[in-house]
């Protein structure tokens, strides 16, 4: 009666069946997760790549909404950009070398311990402000960035 | 006996989800800050609760652990944001597990670090919500990656439990 | 993909303050004093460059995103005036708030008139006037039309054609009563919505106040209705094309040391679908629907923001030809968008407007 292997449940019929070796379907598993990996690797890879020789930029989005961009020449003299909200505020240092999170509200902090942004495709998320500071390769709207500022 | 059964299976379930909660907070803690670069992000130790009580109570009762979690959580003065993401990363890691524990030749490995993966999707899919930006698809390979690695983590540290619980559940029934 | 890791790493490349390992030798010692003043003389550098007189701030204000850009001695001051004066017009203004004193106009009635403030009385007053001189196309109680849309809630819809024939009564600009003494009331059967005018007004009022500090240079950006001043340099402003997101229709360059205001309207930004078919926000005060215009976006080019936000809406409601007339009439400089990639620009903005790809500029007078 005192089955260790847990065979013994195996009758109800509403549970999984118990196989506790590894077996050849795991590392099927295991490879469609590598490959997928793989996959979106490449893909980013290839996407900061190839607009390597373009201008980075700098995004800023708040909600879904693009706050602010503009390529990071721009701000030979650097700047602090404020964002205020209901939620809490944020301080972001802009210079033409490097973005970095200066100040937040936030109670973790992550955005700041990122650190410097330098490189298309680096980024800072702060989810309690809903906030997303990222650099982007000057492909996406270079448009706006010729420009102090937009009507709409 | 049959009541004993239930009495047992709804116990099991009870200590699941306290294990679940243990687990969730540890991981905070234990985790060094700054590994995992969003905030929110968890690697799914919880999900050897989840991935336990799938395999002794049964399907809806590991649903009922991953919800009851998340709400717990929230309740045990964790933020909203924090709620979000444990719940569409536990509902997810639910659902996969439940689909790939069927297929032929998966063991317990193969559930867990296919739950452990698409725990780590529902999680971007939490952040794409909150954020609505694509910026947070960046973060995916690195979160799957490091998630299988905990999935294979959590089966090893699953099995003995599992083992356990029929032990204990074989003489009580007796 | 970048982690946190990495960028940690890389922030400590460059690190100049490191000094090397003491070692015994003379020259070692040159050298180590040598990097010290170095990493001093790098490190002082580099923190005053930080302090930068540019300041930028975003909020969530007037249902919208505003952001405004100082440069100057004064900027971070000025900056936080600003803030305040948008929150203090915006307890004034909004209708969604039931002590602002547009709600208690909106509650008034002839027995019991309500005493404004200086800044409501005369934007009232200006929007009257402005109405009046579009006979009526611009309309400031157009409130209960909107309510009947459901613009501004969460779901708006198409309402009954008999609904809009009864609301169309309640519309009428002359439904308000301004009185002496900064008093006014409205019949009772109607209600003001000031959106279409009070973020033009608010930006001419807080760039009087942003540039009464030593400042140099002002942006002001009130969710797209733009704002410019800059004491010694032009300052270039985008128009937004309606058809792609971040595309542009045109670039517009401000004369330095003048204040102008650039405002746009359309029905691209706000606007809901139904069956197929595409709602603006912009309402015909003839009809009770939403505009039918050939156009697809208004810009007015002017010092005035509270006349350049009313003129974008009559413009682009009024449709191209009659838009020329008026605009021609009125003595306004504007860019006219239309369909097929024209862009009607008034003759007296020649040499100031840059078209983008794609688009094509045809001077008027």
């Amino acid at each position: 009666m005192r089955r260790t292997d847990g065979q013994s449940n195996t009758s109800r019929k509403d549970l999984p069946k118990r196989n506790f070796r590894f077996s050849s379907g795991d590392v099927f598993i295991l490879l469609v997760i590598v490959c997928f990996c793989i996959f979106l690797i490449a893909g980013m890879w290839v996407r900061t790549n190839l607009s390597r020789d373009s201008a980075p930029y700098v995004r800023i989005t708040k909600d879904g909404q693009v706050l602010l961009l503009k390529p990071l020449s721009d701000f030979s003299e650097p700047v602090d950009y404020l964002i205020s909200g209901e939620r809490g505020s944020m301080n972001i240092y802009i210079s033409s070398e490097k973005v970095c999170v200066t100040d937040s509200s936030c109670p973790d902090k992550i955005c700041m311990h990122q650190g410097d942004l330098v490189r298309p495709g680096d980024g800072a998320v702060c989810l309690p402000n809903r906030v997303v500071v990222e650099i982007v390769s000057g492909s996406s709207g270079d448009s706006e960035g010729k420009v102090d500022v937009v009507s709409k | 006996m049959n009541k004993r059964r239930t009495a047992y299976d709804l116990t099991k379930t009870a200590m699941m989800l306290a294990l679940a909660l243990v687990l969730s907070i540890l991981e905070a803690w234990l985790l060094p800050k700054g590994i995992i670069p969003v905030p929110g992000f968890k690697l799914g130790l919880a999900n050897i609760a989840l991935l336990v009580t799938l395999y002794s109570v049964g399907r809806k009762e590991a649903l009922l652990v991953a919800v009851l979690r998340s709400l717990l959580l929230l309740a045990f003065g964790g933020n909203i944001v924090g709620f979000v993401f444990s719940l569409l990363g536990g509902i997810c890691a639910w659902a996969t597990m439940c689909v790939v524990v069927d297929l032929p030749k998966v063991s317990i490995f193969g559930t867990s670090i296919a739950g452990a993966a698409t725990h780590g999707i529902g999680q971007i899919i939490a952040a794409l919500l909150l954020t609505r930006t694509f910026f947070v698809l960046l973060y995916l390979p690195y979160l799957i990656l490091l998630g299988s690695a905990a999935g294979a983590l959590v089966a090893f540290l699953t099995i003995p439990v599992v083992k356990a619980l029929d032990h204990i559940g074989n003489e009580m029934i007796q | 993909m970048r982690s946190a890791i990495w960028t940690k790493e890389c922030n400590k490349l460059p690190s100049h303050k490191k000094e090397p390992a003491p070692c015994a030798s003379a020259g070692g010692r040159a050298f180590i004093c040598l990097a010290l003043i170095f990493s001093i003389l790098m490190s002082t550098l580099l923190t005053s460059c930080k302090k930068t007189p540019k300041k930028t701030i975003s909020l969530f204000a007037l249902d919208t995103y505003v952001t405004l850009t100082v440069e100057g001695k004064e900027a971070e001051k000025a900056i936080s005036e600003g803030t305040a004066f948008i929150s203090e017009m915006e307890g004034k203004f909004s209708r969604q708030r039931e002590d602002s004193e547009i709600s208690l106009l909106n509650a008034s009635s002839k027995d019991e008139p309500v005493t404004l403030s200086e800044e409501t009385y005369l934007l009232l007053k200006t929007v009257c006037e402005l109405s009046e001189k579009t006979e009526g196309a611009f309309d400031p109680t157009i409130a209960p039309l909107m309510d009947l849309w459901g613009f501004g809630t969460d779901a708006p819809g198409v309402p009954k054609e008999e609904e809009i024939r009864r609301t169309l009564s309640k519309i009428d600009y002359r439904k308000i009563h301004l009185l002496s003494g900064n008093r006014a009331y409205v019949d009772p059967d109607t209600a003001i919505d000031l959106g279409g005018a009070a973020k033009g007004y608010i930006g001419d009022l807080l760039m009087e106040k942003i540039r009464s500090f030593d400042v140099k240079r002002v942006i002001l950006d009130l969710g797209g209705n733009v704002s410019v001043w800059d004491r010694s340099s032009e300052v270039t402003v985008g128009i937004a094309s309606p058809l792609e997101a971040s595309g542009l229709l045109c670039t517009y360059s401000s004369p330095k040391n003048e204040t102008v205001s650039v405002i746009t309207s359309g029905a691209y930004e706000r606007f809901f679908e139904e069956d197929g078919v595409r709602y603006g926000h912009i309402m015909d005060t003839k009809t009770g629907r939403p505009v039918t215009t050939d156009l697809l976006s208004a810009t007015v080019i002017s010092s005035d923001g509270t006349k350049g936000d009313c003129f974008s809406t009559t413009l682009f409601a009024l449709g191209s030809e009659k838009a020329k007339e008026f605009a021609v009439r009125e003595g306004i400089d504007c860019i006219l968008c239309m369909e097929n990639g024209t862009l009607w620009v008034s003759s007296s903005l020649k040499g100031k407007v840059h078209a983008q790809d794609g688009w094509t500029i045809e001077y008027f007078a």
